[in-house]
């Protein structure tokens, strides 16, 4: 990590200690939308991180995205920071300029004609997250990608697992002023594929944050809560329980670490793997050792550990990337799977 | 807010891809034939196959030329170091000599044991073993009796140690004792002595592990005569050195690595028809194993700038040694019908010898302890 990257994390570290505690995260989810946290991150630059600068983007590089995402998600930040840096990204694969304001993506089978003075647009999509705050959509098809803005979509919202809203909409029409464009970035297989890996690659930031979050929340309350005359962290069941726990948070902070840098999809489908795996233990040691209080509203763990509960399943659950990973390494067979491991830098 | 405990991206230095393919060579063309692999480094020793190992200059990799070394980095090592074992080579002769027992001299010893002994476990012929354990100090080390007292020109030892891998066929016991006692500091008044294991008043009895194995064994000492030139560093600051120790000792890849031959076989079992399940359990164990290897590489870079990570490493073994028990563990539901003998007998041999990974050099809640003192808890 460099200097630059340093500050960047700083001033993301600030900026949510001052406007993301746990008021706003409990008022976003009776729908209120924390604006000013949004537009100071917009205004410093911090929505659209390595996203080149000729296309209205800060410039830098991606891992300047990822690292805002991941310090942001520890403080279960409820604004698509994440989703704008995936539509972002696959608006400048295209040679696209960055739109102002959150963004959202829209994955499904999108037909789109295109016509005289734009697209007409047809099929469904659900799970559009904070899609009900976002101006724009970045509908995601077989073979191209479509850019909306919010007027013309009429959106059905619910809140998942985590408390943050979700959407689904249908489009039937055509849209003026819109074009579609196609994707022809070879290293995937078509922007959907592109739009997997992308995910996959910002939720393992997300998990990564949060479970660092909550590695500091476990060991803070182990220190304060006094149960049989002394500190619960003076027992040691609690001690070996929190030693697991933070052997699983470094393993995820490498295994997203590991993705800052121009990854693989062998890389990528390692680290969701390995990360959303340790979801499990993660959340269980940490409810564990915070007892009922943390199975409160009360308490910002929930926070984390609700989302790491949605995460884990968005862009592909472990099982589905075991799979990738498992598929990759049997078609190169025992001779080679070593070699596939070193390779892995 | 706290963050926990990280593991910096390092990324091995360009030389180590030649290394690292003459390495592969090298083990392929001597491990031919019907020689059962086997990746876990206590499992197999030669010392033939060491003293060529030492011929290339793959011992002793770090140390200075002028006691035999190869002045090359600890990355560089690090990838010799992994190619052996996941080759499943025969690494038990040298391996602690190389590991722990140089680094020790290195930093405490004395020129003449440099001079003495490095050059010759650098060539792959002097090999050590750690005394430690006694019957009734394990995990409380602080608590052994073996102890000496001071005689003319040196020590007499009494007492025994337990556990002792490789005893048996090692020249040198690299041996923690009590020569002092000093009240209220349990960690004071420790040393470690060389001791020669073909003293006559050494006694080595073989102990069988549950597998049928001798590996590991009890070693007596009735008045062995220590000269003062076989203590290592100072008398009284034993404890600290066997501490300096642990960041070699805990954070290599053979604390995640002892069960990657069944891996591999099982692999080669499923590969031409994998059922999901079977897809799914290679690419969990294998996005573990990638993991847990980029972690460790951080260390090897620590190491290489000067650091002592001892709770990274305790942190590393413990995450690497639940991985090496989850392993046979999982492949055994997943082992198609007709496997071939000699993939059950690889995976046998692990079953038997897992117990042994989470206790050798620390056992997991001595781990844990260590990472929660890291956290702040204790």
């Amino acid at each position: 990590m460099n200097q630059e990257q340093q500050l960047i994390i700083e001033t993301t570290r600030r900026m949510l200690s001052d406007l993301c505690g746990k008021e706003v995260v409990d008022a976003s989810e009776q729908g209120i939308w924390p604006g000013n946290l949004w537009h100071n991150l917009e205004d410093a630059g911090l929505t659209l991180a390595g996203i080149p600068s000729e296309l209205d983007g800060s410039g830098g590089v991606k891992a300047d995205s990822l690292l805002v995402i991941r310090e942001a998600a520890s403080f279960a930040a409820p604004v698509p920071l994440s989703e704008t840096f995936i539509a972002a990204t696959m608006l400048a694969e295209v040679g696209e300029k960055c739109p102002q304001g959150p963004m959202t993506v829209a994955s499904a089978d999108w037909q789109f004609e295109n016509e005289k003075d734009g697209t007409k647009i047809s099929g469904q999509a659900g799970n559009v997250v904070f899609g009900e705050y976002c101006q724009h959509f970045l509908l995601v098809g077989e073979d191209s990608v479509c850019l909306l803005p919010r007027q013309v979509i009429s959106l059905e919202s619910h809140n998942n697992l985590a408390g943050e809203s979700v959407s689904g909409f249908e489009l039937n029409q055509s849209v003026p002023g819109v074009r579609s464009l196609k994707f022809s970035d070879v290293r995937f297989d078509g922007p959907k594929d592109f739009l997997l890996h992308l995910g996959a690659v910002s939720r393992v930031q997300m998990m990564s944050g949060a479970m660092t979050s909550i590695l500091g929340l476990s060991v803070q309350y182990a220190l304060e809560r006094v149960q049989f005359g002394k500190p619960i962290a003076g027992f040691q069941a609690i001690q070996q329980q929190l030693a697991i726990l933070a052997g699983h948070v470094a393993a995820c902070q490498r295994a997203a670490d590991s993705l800052l840098d121009s990854p693989t999809a062998f890389d990528i489908a390692v680290a969701k793997a390995r990360v959303g795996e340790a979801v499990t233990e993660v959340a269980d040691i940490a409810h564990q050792v915070h007892g009922a209080i943390g199975y409160t509203l009360e308490h910002a763990l929930n926070h984390r550990t609700r989302r790491l509960w949605v995460w884990r399943d968005e862009y592909g659950n472990e099982n589905f990337w075991q799979k990738q990973v498992g598929t990759e390494i049997c078609t190169g067979g025992a001779a080679r799977l070593w070699s596939r491991i070193t390779d892995a830098a | 807010m706290f963050q926990g405990l990280t593991f910096e991206q390092i990324k091995l230095p360009d030389e180590a891809s030649s290394l690292r393919e003459e390495v592969r060579q090298f083990v392929e063309s001597e491990l031919a034939g019907d020689y059962l692999r086997n990746s876990d480094f206590n499992a197999g020793e030669s010392p033939e196959f060491s003293q060529k190992l030492g011929q290339r200059g793959w011992i002793g990799m770090t140390w200075p030329k002028s006691f035999g070394g190869g002045e090359r980095s600890f990355l560089e090592r690090y990838v010799v170091t992994e190619e052996l074992l996941a080759a499943g080579a025969p690494v038990g002769a040298h391996w602690i000599a190389d590991r722990q027992s140089g680094p020790l001299f290195l930093k405490f010893g004395s020129l003449s044991q440099k001079q003495d002994y490095l050059p010759r476990i650098a060539s792959g012929e002097c090999y050590f073993s750690i005394g430690m354990s006694e019957p009734d100090s394990g995990s409380d080390l602080a608590s052994i009796r073996t102890g000496a007292n001071k005689v003319d020109g040196g020590w007499l030892l009494n007492g025994s140690k337990i556990w002792t891998s490789g005893a048996h066929i090692n020249h040198y016991m690299i041996t923690l004792v009590r020569t002092e006692t000093v009240p209220g500091n349990r960690h004071a008044g420790l040393s470690q002595f060389i001791v020669d294991l073909s003293d006559p008043n050494v006694t080595i009895r073989g102990i069988k592990n549950l597998s049928g194995d001798s590996d590991f064994n009890q070693v007596f000492f009735d008045d062995v005569f220590i000269s003062d030139a076989m203590v290592v560093g100072e008398p009284g600051n034993g404890w600290e050195q066997v501490m300096s120790e642990l960041g070699y000792e805990r954070s290599g890849p053979e604390r995640f690595l002892s069960a990657f031959r069944v891996l591999v076989e099982f692999v080669r079992e499923i590969e031409n028809d994998p059922d999901e399940a079977q897809l799914a359990l290679v690419g969990r164990l294998v996005s573990h194993l990638v993991t847990l290897r980029r972690m460790s590489i951080s260390v090897a870079g620590m190491l290489q700038q000067g650091k002592v990570p001892a709770v990274e490493a305790a942190l590393i073994k413990d995450l690497g040694n639940s991985y090496e028990r989850m392993v046979p563990e999982l492949i055994r539901l997943a082992v198609p019908a007709g496997s071939s003998p000699s993939f059950i007998n690889t995976l046998n041999q692990c079953v038997l010898h897992a117990p042994s990974f989470t206790l050798r050099g620390g056992t997991r809640e001595i781990l844990r302890g260590v990472i929660a003192r890291g956290l702040g808890l204790r």
